[in-house]
């Protein structure tokens, strides 16, 4: 009797310190920066990416963290200066320890692209330039979505399918034998508009398009009729749109009020639901490049996202959600699925981490964008964009661009990395 | 031997189950309150109240920390007026809030973060990351510090609120001087909306947001 007892109090003894054991192991916190912009240059559409920083961590934590650990985000506001920026990412690195980064800009994350690769800090950005597609340069740098370069390739080429090919307006030219006219409207001292230029003209040059004279427009510019008048004198059929929504919106006002006459093509962060409502009616007809559904849109996470939304900022009303919020859940999903694979194996750190995220192939994050793969030697998410384009105010799909359905080789020896 | 085994088993899984809810609970929690009750805080509902009441966070009023006047180092502009120049103002506000406590038990606030405009015009979103413990039952001040600054908030206007001030036929440069110049006297409303974040006695997150203005209308 006396060992029956002792059998089953070392066995209660077992299990309860296994279990605690579990407790505290899984009581450990795994730290994430984020680097936002909330009141900068960008802040137009980086307001809103925070806020959905900020609610996809929570749900990533809802749903068990990472294997029971709870993610710790520290998220700060850098304002658009990329000297504030390193010193914030010095922060994370130095003193509150992060495993890895969510990032902002194409101007900082490429300047700290040289330190997170010394640091092998897993670096998942909101900057989708073609310079970070390329694991041989910068293989800590990697993202969800689409490059600006692939999808400005894939706008371009719908508009040239869809409406130079096909729209009476231009059977005369066509018809003549003449080249559409492309003109780029973007601030050319902002890496982040200027990272696909040279795509765009490439793939100008492609299709047989002739480009005319850049304009430079301020990411901040609530004037651009000088811009437009320069536009003016090539007689364009088609503007290339590279900043962010507001500006965006402006260049469309004045295009629209002096007549320029010509369709738009937009760059990701300039295609929004606040475009359609800050231009009117001059943004009708304007194509942009997407990464994934808009706010409301179809996506089979978008009741949670919605969920989320309300629960950690109800005082942000729906209406005044974006997409942007969905294009952070991205960065996210990204990084934390990746990071519950490292962790499973032991390796949750920068190496472990960009290894999970090379082994993900058609990953669909639920958000309605294209499936991602990554492998150990080609970054780029995706091969391609849908194209979506402003009818009445609202969003409808022009098609799916597959450049690498169409232009294989290219795709496979020229385009990575630019 | 095999009783044994079986209970053994059993227990391992009660065991294992009642350990699961604890996952994501911080090493600083405190004992655990049964009661889920929902609690309103300013227009606002606490989330997702699992097992303490939300505490309650109200701005009770903002001072000026730091401040440089908009005159000082400044420049005239193309049309002689005087601006800020190209270094800019620094304005260093505090906001101070109180935080109140209504469990028997101390609350740890985990993160608190919030938008602040200058009358309709969000200039800054602060964050606070420092963990703070709320004794029970007390009603605890804290001041969270914020820069300002001329340039920075004349960026922020314009990307956010250029086509309002177009609408107004207001020009951000006249906007900011007004405010630089009146903000020792809080001649407009100064507005912040955030959310607070407090860790329960079970690990889990309480969200209270909440929202006020200074000088109180």
């Amino acid at each position: 009797m006396r060992k029956k007892s002792l059998l089953w109090l070392t066995a209660f003894l077992m299990t309860f310190l296994g279990a605690a054991g579990m407790v505290w192991a899984a009581q450990g916190e795994i730290r994430l920066g984020s680097i936002n912009d909330m009141t900068g240059a960008t802040s137009d559409v980086g307001k809103d990416y925070a806020l959905g920083i900020a609610e996809a961590i929570a749900y990533v934590n809802d749903i068990g963290g990472i294997n029971g650990k709870k993610i710790k985000l520290f998220q700060y506001d850098y304002g658009y200066r990329i000297p504030e920026a390193v010193t914030t990412y010095k922060r994370f690195r130095d003193f509150d320890k992060v495993v890895a980064v969510l990032g902002w800009g194409t101007g900082d994350t490429e300047a700290l692209s040289p330190t997170i690769t010394k640091d092998k800090m897993p670096y998942v950005s909101a900057s989708y330039s073609a310079h970070l597609t390329d694991p041989k340069k910068t293989p800590y740098n990697l993202f969800f979505c689409t490059d600006y370069s692939s999808g400005a390739r894939s706008a371009i080429t719908a508009w040239y399918d869809n409406v130079w090919k096909k729209d009476a307006k231009y059977k005369a030219r066509r018809d003549k034998g003449e080249k559409p006219r492309l003109v780029c409207f973007y601030m050319a001292a902002s890496p982040y508009a200027s990272a696909p230029i040279k795509a765009i003209k490439d793939h100008a040059a492609l299709l047989g398009i002739e480009v005319g004279p850049d304009q430079d427009v301020s990411l901040t510019a609530l004037d651009t009729k000088s811009q437009v008048l320069g536009a003016k004198q090539f007689k364009p059929d088609l503007v290339w749109h590279g900043n962010t929504t507001m500006s965006v919106a402006t260049a469309m006002r004045d295009a629209y009020s002096l007549g320029l006459g010509a369709d738009h093509v937009v760059n990701v962060w300039g295609f929004d639901e606040n475009l359609p409502r800050l231009a009117g009616p001059a943004a009708e007809g304007a194509m942009g490049a997407t990464v994934c559904a808009f706010f409301g849109g179809k996506a089979p996470m978008m009741n949670k996202i919605q969920a989320y939304a309300k629960r950690i900022n109800p005082g942000v009303p729906a209406n005044k959600r974006l997409v942007r919020t969905i294009q952070a859940w991205g960065a996210v999903l990204l990084l934390t699925d990746a990071m519950k694979i490292a962790d499973k194996q032991g390796k949750l750190n920068g190496e472990g981490i960009m290894k999970a995220m090379e082994t993900f192939k058609n990953k669909d994050f639920g958000l309605g964008s294209q499936p991602a793969s990554f492998s150990a030697t080609d970054h780029r998410p995706t091969t391609g964009a849908p194209i979506f384009k402003i009818e009445k105010g609202k969003f409808v799909l022009v098609e799916a661009v597959d450049l690498k359905k169409r232009w294989p080789d290219k795709w496979e020896k020229e385009w990575m990395g630019w | 031997m095999k009783k044994f085994a079986v209970t053994l088993f059993l227990l391992i899984g009660i065991v294992s189950l009642l350990a699961l809810p604890c996952l994501a609970a911080e090493e600083k929690a405190a004992t655990l309150e049964k009661a889920a009750p929902k609690a309103t805080v300013g227009k606002g509902k606490a989330m997702k109240i699992a097992a303490a009441k939300a505490p309650m966070v109200k701005l009770d009023r903002i001072e000026i920390a730091n401040y440089w006047g908009y005159y000082l180092d400044g420049i005239l502009d193309k049309e002689g007026k005087l601006t800020a120049g190209r270094r800019g103002a620094p304005l260093v506000l505090s906001f101070v809030y109180s935080v109140q406590n209504p469990n028997n038990f101390k609350i740890m606030l985990d993160d608190l973060k919030f938008t602040v405009a200058f009358e309709e015009f969000e200039l800054n979103t602060l964050t606070f990351f420092d963990d703070n413990y709320i004794p029970a039952k007390t009603t605890d001040y804290m001041r969270f510090n914020g820069t300002f600054d001329y340039n920075t908030a004349n960026l922020s206007l314009l990307v956010t609120g250029g086509f309002k001030l177009q609408e107004m036929n207001i020009k951000s440069g006249d906007l900011l001087k007004k405010w630089w110049e009146g903000i020792s006297d809080f001649t407009f409303p100064i507005t912040v909306n955030g959310t607070a974040t407090f860790v329960g006695p079970n690990g889990k997150n309480i969200i209270v947001p909440f929202e006020g203005t200074f000088p109180p209308k």
